[in-house]
């Protein structure tokens, strides 16, 4: 379970978030709307600890522990997991290795040896077949020379084979096209179960219609203005957002 | 008087070295008759004094890579004259340094006759306190048309108290010539530092990842396998600070091939 208290963040010394609550229980998805610039980004980074991100109030607990006390490596142990929006690129560095790497440390986190090699490809490959990302990805630096729609291919790639706890998905949506969002929202959907949970951030209803969300909120200005369910995100999608956080 | 240790490839021959410089003073002189080929891998496994000149008769092709791994002084002139046409250089290298490690290497390659290639490819991870300094001059003589050169220098600083220097030059006699130089200094990709610690991957590792990707290119250099192999583990473990003397040792002993390296396992297709 993921409570955030009260929570303040700045970047480059502008506050951003001004008070945001939310708890985001086992099970479920919650889905984030807002305007653009709203803090919906924001909120995620914060969440998995980016270091250029400041919180300077307020608390954010995950399963009991004080999640801004971790590393951000130790929150993607304790199985805290975003799909960036925009996925970084690590040229160079092979999409084999650097989850070779990422799998590795969190064994290592739990006591357990490294994963033998064929074992490790066997996941692989299982998981590039759930997301329908070809074989020759894996050879590639990471996300280097992607296009837009791989690149979100790829992150939820990486989702299952890390099979975090607790997932976010920055607009995951934007950039793939309606066969792709297929795929990867049926790959997401299968990776569910009772103990994961995801918060959901789109724009787009065809999101909405797959995510099939518990809880819809809309973030306006660094707070939480409304809570609903999935009717919220569908009115949204037909009156916009001025009808809730005013002009 | 130095020593001068004299090597002539003959004419037509394919040779592939391994040499490792220890400590002191070094006075090499190689001389690439016709249409011979050498592929030359070299670690400076210790600082040192190293004087090298090569000399590439007509259709010779020299491919240098160079890995300088101790953390000591090392100073380093290298000379290449291409003497006949159609002989192509490629030297390429990766400076290592931490602590107060000093690592000088000038470079010259000059274009004799007509004809003839020459590419530079030099990378420097520069962390703790030391220097790297890189300093290519290509000179085309007056007659030696039809050049083509290329430097690429980059470095990579991992600590504020490192210091990078590297000058490409172009010194051009001849007028139909086709010679680009470029050289930058960077810092570790903060967002890729991240994007890996989201993923798990401890921050040490992750900086690890980043300058073993760096000097990737360079080992690419490394036309052979097993040779690439056994550099890019000489790499890894020069990153860890594993680095002993014993990686470096040519003579074959138990305790080779314990380390891991970063190169790929392959996926099979289904
Ligand atoms: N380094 C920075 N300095 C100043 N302002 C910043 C900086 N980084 C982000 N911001 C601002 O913070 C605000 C929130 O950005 P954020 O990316 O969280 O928005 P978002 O809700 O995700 O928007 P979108 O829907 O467009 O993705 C924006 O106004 C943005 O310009
Ligand atoms: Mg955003």
């Amino acid at each position: 379970m993921l409570e955030i208290k009260n929570l303040h963040a700045a970047v480059d010394g502008k506050a951003i978030l001004k008070g945001v609550n939310l708890t985001i229980n086992d099970g479920e998805v919650h889905v984030l709307m807002g305007p653009n610039g709203s803090g919906k980004s924001t909120l995620s980074h914060v969440l998995v600890g980016n270091p250029r991100y400041e919180v300077t109030e307020g608390s954010i607990t995950f399963n009991g522990k004080d999640l801004l006390a971790l590393a951000p490596e130790d929150r993607a142990h304790e199985g805290v997991f975003m799909s960036f929006q925009a996925p970084t690129e690590i040229p160079g560095v092979s999409m084999t290795n650097f989850l070779r790497a990422a799998l590795n440390a969190k064994r290592k986190y739990y006591g357990q040896e490294p994963l033998p090699a064929q074992e490790f490809l066997r996941l692989l490959r299982e998981k590039r077949k759930l997301v329908g990302l070809d074989a020759h990805f894996m050879s590639r630096g990471v996300n280097e020379g992607f296009s837009g729609g791989e690149r979100k291919r790829n992150e939820i790639f990486q989702m299952a084979v890390l099979e975090p706890t607790f997932s976010i998905l920055d607009e995951t949506d934007s950039g793939l096209d309606v066969d792709a969002l297929r795929t990867v929202a049926e790959g997401f959907q299968s990776l569910r179960t009772p103990q994961t949970s995801a918060l959901v951030i789109t724009h787009y209803q065809r999101m909405l219609d797959y995510m099939r969300p518990d809880f819809v909120h809309v973030l306006a200005d660094g707070r939480i203005v409304k809570d609903g369910d999935v009717s919220l995100g569908y009115e949204i999608e037909e009156r916009g957002f001025e009808w809730i956080v005013g002009q | 008087m130095d020593n001068k240790d004299i090597f002539d490839i003959q004419a037509g021959a394919q040779l592939t070295r391994f040499v490792q410089l220890q400590g002191g003073k070094d006075n090499i002189h190689i001389t690439l008759r016709t249409g011979s080929q050498l592929d030359l891998y070299c670690v400076e496994a210790e600082g040192g004094e190293r004087t090298v000149l090569i000399d590439l008769e007509a259709g010779a092709r020299l491919c240098l890579v160079s890995l300088t791994l101790h953390e000591q002084q090392s100073h380093l002139s290298l000379h290449v004259r291409l003497m006949g046409e159609g002989a192509e250089a490629s030297l390429n290298g990766a400076v290592i340094g931490s602590g107060h490690m000093d690592a000088r290497q000038e470079l010259l390659v000059e274009h004799c006759v007509k004809g003839c290639t020459s590419d530079m490819l030099y990378k420097q991870v520069l962390g703790g306190e030391s220097t790297g300094l890189i300093s290519g001059r290509v000179l085309v003589d007056a007659g030696a048309q039809k050049s083509l050169s290329e430097q690429t220098f980059a470095s990579l600083l991992t600590s504020p108290m490192a210091r990078a220097y590297a000058q490409p030059q172009l010194e051009i006699y001849a007028d139909d010539v086709r010679c680009n130089h470029g050289a930058t200094v960077g810092k570790l990709d903060e967002a890729a530092l991240f994007y890996m610690r989201q993923r798990g991957i401890p921050e040490p590792e992750a900086c690890l990842l980043l300058q073993h990707a760096f000097v990737g290119d360079v080992l690419q250099r490394v036309a052979d396998e097993q040779h690439r192999a056994k550099l890019t583990a000489l790499v890894e473990q020069r990153f860890r600070g594993q680095m002993t003397m014993c990686n470096v040792c040519t003579n074959k002993c138990k305790n080779e091939d314990e380390t891991r390296s970063y190169e790929n396992e392959n996926e099979d297709e289904n």
